[in-house]
């Protein structure tokens, strides 16, 4: 597989981070990053808004067959699956053609968010799809000493980054987003 | 710090002191494009090669020295896509060491990139003449950058 260049388009800077690490691993070279601002409302909108643009660009560049769009877009309490459908249907709002099987374009939805893939990732137990390890005090406990702070965090997205088609014990957002990064060489 | 700039500076190959006096070395600096070999002397790179290895050369050599990092615009003469890459270094090296990094710019990439973070908008007051800031929040349902709000010229109060 060659390496690709890629877009990466998502929600914060945490999601940006683990990606790069990802792509690091797999030689692939990041192109642009294209993230969410801080801001009011809700980030996986932005990043929706933005995913027909990107599309369009990378369609535009179809000769380049390098270059490939990897985005990734938090579930939140919708779900990974139904966040493919929305992803699909920002498309179709802008006119523009679902991605055909072969396209370098993938879409990775962590469920609950981001934290929650790291600390499975990382080989934390009993971690669950259903709620925030970001946001529900309870839950945030858990995974403390994985964000504590910058240091922590570098480590636990490169230990995510090597545990990456790795671990098995999978939550199911990783699996359907194992199959995903196939798409970009991943 | 050769391989960053290597990434960075199409075709460098070598950065070298040679001495000019007694007292003074230049800097001179070696392109390769294959079988062609081309020997720069610094006054000869492009403004943008001078200011990329001089960034690069700062964040290798000083930043385990400093505290925090302050860059005022630094994207003069260089191409857009040159400007990310340097940013996402400092931002990983900074956030790992927990060191605080100011950016002052007017560029859009540099401004979408680190809205992420924090960006904020220093404007002249009309009326009093003094310097009001406010923090540049999107509205990420609408999805609107950073960039276009600044462009707007808000917030404005």
């Amino acid at each position: 597989m060659p390496s690709f260049r890629l877009t990466i388009l998502c929600e914060d800077r945490l999601t940006e981070r683990f990606l790069r690490r990802l792509c690091e691993q797999y030689h692939h070279q990041v192109q642009d990053v294209v993230v969410s601002p801080s801001g009011n409302g809700d980030a996986s909108a932005w990043v929706k808004k933005q995913y027909a643009e990107q599309v369009k660009k990378r369609r535009s560049k179809n000769y380049q067959k390098q270059l490939g769009l990897l985005v990734c877009v938090d579930g939140d309490e919708v779900g990974y699956s139904a966040r493919q459908q929305e992803m699909n249907q920002a498309l179709q709002a802008a006119n523009i053609e679902r991605r055909t099987p072969e396209e370098p374009i993938a879409v990775l939805v962590p469920t609950w968010s981001i934290e929650t893939w790291l600390a499975a990732l990382c080989g934390k137990s009993d971690i669950v799809e259903d709620h925030s390890y970001k946001d529900e005090a309870a839950y945030r406990s858990q995974v403390r000493e994985l964000f504590g702070d910058g240091a922590k965090v570098s480590a636990t997205c490169r230990r995510a980054a090597e545990a990456w088609q790795v671990t098995t014990a999978l939550l199911p957002s990783l699996v359907d987003a194992y199959a995903e990064a196939k798409r970009v060489g991943m | 710090m050769l391989r960053d700039v290597r990434d960075a500076v199409t075709g460098l190959s070598q950065l070298r002191l040679e001495p000019i006096s007694s007292e003074a070395k230049e800097l001179r600096v070696r392109m390769s494009f294959g079988q062609k070999v081309h020997e720069l002397r610094w006054s000869q790179l492009s403004e943008g090669q001078r200011l990329l290895i001089a960034l690069y050369g700062m964040f290798r050599l000083s930043f385990s020295q400093a505290s925090g990092y302050v860059l005022d615009e630094i994207e003069n003469y260089v191409a857009p896509s040159e400007i990310q890459p340097f940013l996402r270094k400092l931002l990983d090296a900074s956030a790992e060491a927990d060191k605080q990094v100011i950016v002052i710019s007017h560029h859009p990439e540099s401004i979408n990139y680190l809205a992420a973070d924090s960006i904020w908008r220093m404007w002249r007051d009309p009326v009093g003449g003094h310097t009001r800031i406010a923090k540049v929040e999107a509205d990420l349902d609408s999805g609107e950058t950073a960039y276009d709000l600044v462009k707007r010229g808000e917030p404005d109060a």
